[in-house]
């Protein structure tokens, strides 16, 4: 008997989807009770347009219908991405009164007085959970599907994530003896270890992923290769595994394909065989999406006069060095003309630079392991005196003929960007130095304008 | 059927079209016409011209047309009338031919497949008459109607008021598909799309946003060929009554007074700013203008966003194309070399002929999808300085849709609008989000800022300068506010205009002389 049921939904607007799928599935009482306290966790990266963040209109439904339902209480929040506030990033998207106009509470969870935390052991680790969303007495992720470099798709299991803070987030490099960090995918197996971890500590009640509106071609950011293509689609259920399984699914991606539903399946958090869920609402089969996602090779974003080479690299790596290149890619069309040639070298051992000018060196892998090659080191001729040379050869004095010396200097023109993985937006410091303020003009301009919310790191002279 | 003043015109127009080949040099008759539709006085040998250049490149470029005045209502055969005309050239009406109007049958349903409708027709006419048309023109009873009135009224009333009357025939029309026109040139399907986009905003009022944001000026244009060089006077005077006088006048350039000639395609503007004591005097290179219209009338409406960027870039393009497109008298100061050398000194990089119109889409365009979104409704509150009462605020949504912008809506219900608290942008937005949906960004424009852009950037564009530049900045941080703030504005905001104007340009200006 399978009591998991997973709602696939087309209809004209999100809303209407959401409404639909939830009515489809009972009604919003057999989610929320009278006089519940009701956390809706959000999707609140960065400030930006849809679909960085979440759709309004879809928050807009799950509140009323939470208030249809006699909810006492209704909070809405998220934490936004690394080192941003999320007083920043709501104040830019105008988020709280809004939200209060609808009759529930923006929460700041980074407000600590406001909003404490819990200390929750899992795995034997420490991990700070708002209090607002463990006392809550249900959980609702409302989360957008978009493309990622990573799991393919933004899936409602990564959207839990952010109900940590950015410091439970992190991923410390931690090399096992014995093991290979790069072939085995250290990085990403310990993000999805660390994200399972979190969404154990609280399931959530309702889980919707939105997938109305696809960012495909490059996301979850709005890149110059996004496209936003209406699939009309939302997936609604009570369990996050079965309606993220079932959403790879309509994208033609099976759970051997997706690392963290596999993990999920041998840590049984959820549903992960199809026959065990009760499908409702579109036919499975019938529904196929086909979507651009995102590049698989760092060498397949392309852009002028930058050649991108890759040695092997770690997921930490490859996501920033991802977001890094769209984001060049997208606002640095001039600067790009006038920088003539770069060459972005990322991973251990990657190829040898097009040029020896303008070497872009992504990550600690990178820097340590290209420490000896030859690029690093340029051939210097010494200066000669041509006026002087011709003379003495139309005299046909060869003995007192300059022989040309030959010099080994110290190649200045690289910029290493050093971590693991390095902060995108800390390397767009170091490249402004790097080329100066009039060869990236753009890139300065966009510096300026991230500065506004984002606290970069101090610059590191190159 | 047809007024009266309209057909006596229309005829006299055939009449000289039908003279153009017999007389020696048609440019000397002097006679008259008036514009079809519009109360201008013209040369008709200019007006002769201008069918044969503009009817063939946005019309139809084939012999032969065919008018059909046709009924509004469901009749077993709605033809009205039938006028034939054999062009001998396309585009030019020289003989018109009335046709019995049971000659051919229509009935409603055939409407919807013109491809048949014309093939039938075209069938009739070569069986009965040995010819074969081109082009039919379906007209609706009520287009008349309205051509009639507006006609009748345009006798009696300002310039003003006629150029009203002419958008609200030629929105009606398109909006309530007066007219068909088969093969459909891209300029009538442009024209439909870009009147479906407005959703009811009016063109009239468009016109009247306009004639009030515009400063008083008076220019003629050269829209220059070395093959029918035409001038078009425009001019505009705020007076104190309601409406602004304007005038407009289209003549032919007199190549030999104004020493234009197959060697110099420059004519003589210092000359021309005399004789038609204009302020400025812009010659415009014809054949690129008519190429970028063409280009602009094949875009769909609305247009995705690679297109947009692609017009941005052409119109940019065109901008920079000083002294190769475009010229003007007096000289802008900005091209003026001593000017950019002394302002270099400065670090002010600011050339027109260096502009990055390859660059400028991409960062407006990467800019707007990052901050505002792919998706959006932007809430535009236009006000007025002087007038304080907040029902005179204009409010207009922009509806973007995969970063394009999919409709205009103009917010007209006053019951609403009443009661929003238009003291606060938080509140607007708020409000205006619970009936049109969420409202991602409101914008409020001051009027006057908009008098002020126009004012330094077009109308007196050769007075442009790095202090009127600055000034309008400065006025761009007091007149302009945006909710939520998003980061550029903030940007904008904080900066110091030098500094500001600095970065700006060189993004905006390319680096390299040469």
């Amino acid at each position: 008997m399978n009591n998991t049921e997973v709602a696939i939904i087309k209809s004209s607007s999100p809303s209407e989807a959401i409404t639909e799928g939830i009515e489809k599935l009972g009604g919003i009482s057999g989610f929320v009770e009278e006089g519940d306290q009701v956390f809706v966790k959000i999707i609140l990266r960065m400030p930006g347009g849809f679909p960085v963040n979440i759709n309004f209109d879809t928050i807009k439904t799950i509140i009323n219908l939470c208030k249809e339902a006699d909810a006492k209480k209704i909070f809405v929040g998220s934490y936004p991405f690394d080192r941003l506030k999320t007083d920043s990033v709501a104040k830019t998207l105008g988020i709280q009164s809004y939200i209060e106009k609808l009759g529930a509470e923006f929460v700041f969870l980074d407000d600590q007085n406001k909003f404490p935390l819990k200390s929750v052991e899992i795995n034997g680790k420490t991990i700070e959970f708002p209090k607002v969303i463990l006392e809550s007495d249900k959980l609702i992720l409302l989360n957008q599907v978009s493309a990622d470099p990573l799991f393919e798709c933004t899936i409602s299991l990564l959207n839990t994530y952010s109900c940590v803070s950015n410091q439970f987030q992190k991923i410390q490099k931690n090399v096992r003896s014995g093991k290979d960090y790069l072939h085995l995918d250290q990085y990403k197996q310990d993000l999805i270890t660390n994200i399972l971890d979190i969404f154990s500590v609280k399931k959530p009640s309702i889980v919707i992923n939105d997938l109305f509106y696809f960012l495909e071609g490059a996301g979850p950011f709005i890149y110059k290769d996004s496209n936003l293509k209406c699939t009309n689609l939302v997936v609604i259920g009570n369990d996050a595994v079965a309606v993220d399984l079932i959403t790879l699914r309509l994208f033609k991606i099976d759970l051997l394909n997706s690392n963290i539903l596999i993990e999920a399946r041998n840590r049984r958090l959820g549903i992960t065989d199809i026959p065990n869920i009760k499908l409702i609402g579109e036919n499975l089969e019938d529904t196929r999406l086909t979507v651009d996602f995102c590049a698989s090779k760092l060498e397949d974003i392309n852009f002028k006069n930058t050649y991108v080479k890759a040695g092997r690299v770690c997921s930490g790596c490859f996501k920033e060095a991802y977001h890094l290149l769209n984001l060049m890619k997208t606002h640095m069309t001039k600067d790009l003309k006038y920088i003539k040639k770069q060459s972005f070298l990322i991973g251990e051992k990657p190829p040898k630079p097009e040029s020896l000018e303008n070497i872009i060196l992504f990550g600690d892998c990178a820097i340590e392991s290209t420490e000896n090659r030859e690029f690093r080191k340029k051939i210097v001729t010494n200066s000669k005196d041509y006026l002087e040379t011709a003379k003495k050869k139309l005299k046909k004095d060869f003995k007192t003929q300059d022989k040309t010396k030959i010099k080994e200097k110290v190649n200045k023109k690289i910029i290493e960007l050093s971590g693991c993985p390095p902060n995108r937006f800390d390397c767009l410091n170091s490249l402004i130095s790097y080329y100066g303020k009039s060869q990236v003009p753009n890139l300065f301009f966009l510096n300026n304008l991230i500065k506004t919310y984002y606290n970069q790191e101090t610059d590191k002279k190159n | 059927m047809i007024n009266h003043i309209f057909k006596e015109n229309w005829l006299k127009i055939l009449n000289f079209n039908s003279k153009v080949n017999i007389i020696e040099d048609p440019r000397e008759l002097k006679e008259n016409v008036r514009i079809p539709l519009t109360p201008n006085e013209i040369n008709p040998f200019l007006l002769y011209r201008l069918f044969e250049l503009l009817y063939p490149k946005f019309i139809n470029d084939q012999q032969n047309i065919l008018d059909i005045v046709i009924s509004d209502f469901e009749l077993d055969n709605i033809v009205f009338g039938l006028y034939l005309y054999e062009t001998t050239k396309p585009g030019i009406h020289a003989r018109i031919k009335g046709l019995p109007k049971d000659s051919i049958e229509i009935k409603k349903e055939d409407l919807r497949n013109l491809d048949a409708l014309f093939n039938k027709i075209q069938l009739i006419i070569q069986k009965d008459h040995g010819i074969k048309v081109s082009c039919i023109r379906l007209i609706k009873k009520r287009a008349i109607d309205l051509m009639n009135s507006h006609c009748e009224r345009f006798t009696k009333s300002t310039y003003y008021e006629f150029i009203q009357s002419l958008l609200d025939i030629i929105q009606i029309t398109l909006e309530q598909e007066l007219i068909f026109i088969y093969p459909e040139p891209n300029i009538l399907r442009f024209l439909k799309s870009s009147i479906a986009l407005l959703e009811g905003i009016k063109l009239s009022k468009i016109f009247e946003f306009i004639k009030n944001v515009i400063p008083s000026f008076n220019a003629l244009f050269v829209i220059n060929s070395n093959n029918l060089p035409i001038l078009l006077k425009i001019k505009k005077e705020n007076t104190i009554s309601l409406h602004p006088e304007i005038e407009l006048n289209l003549n032919l350039l007199e190549s030999e007074k104004y020493n234009l000639n197959e060697q110099n395609l420059l004519p003589d503007l210092k000359a021309l700013q005399i004789d038609f004591k204009t302020d400025n005097v812009i010659n415009i290179d014809q054949s690129s203008l008519l190429t970028f219209l063409s280009e602009l009338f094949e875009m769909e409406v609305p247009p995705s966003k690679e297109k947009a960027q692609l017009i941005l870039q052409k119109l940019l393009y065109g901008i920079r194309s000083y002294d190769l497109y475009w010229n003007m008298v007096p000289k802008p100061i900005i091209a003026n070399t001593l000017f950019r050398f002394l302002i270099r000194l400065f670090g002010i990089n600011l050339n027109l002929k260096k502009l990055s119109h390859w660059a400028i889409p991409d960062f407006i365009f990467g800019l707007i999808d990052t901050y505002i979104g792919l998706n959006a409704n932007i809430l535009f509150i236009l006000t007025e300085q002087r007038n304080k009462s907040p029902n005179s605020n204009d409010f207009m949504l922009v509806r973007i849709e995969n970063g394009a912008i999919n409709k205009l809506e103009y917010i007209n219900d006053k019951d609403f609008l009443s009661k929003v608290d238009q003291e606060s942008l938080e509140s607007i937005r708020l409000s205006v989000s619970e009936n049109f949906g969420f409202i991602t960004t409101v914008f409020k424009v001051d009027k006057f800022l908009i008098k002020a852009v126009l004012s330094a950037f077009i109308i007196n564009f050769h007075k442009t300068s790095l202090f009127s530049i600055l000034k309008v900045l400065k006025l761009l941080k007091k007149h302009i506010q945006i909710y939520p703030e998003i980061p550029p504005y903030t940007l904008i905001k904080n900066r110091r205009g030098f500094s500001l104007l600095k970065d700006a340009l060189s993004i905006v200006i390319d680096k390299h002389e040469f």
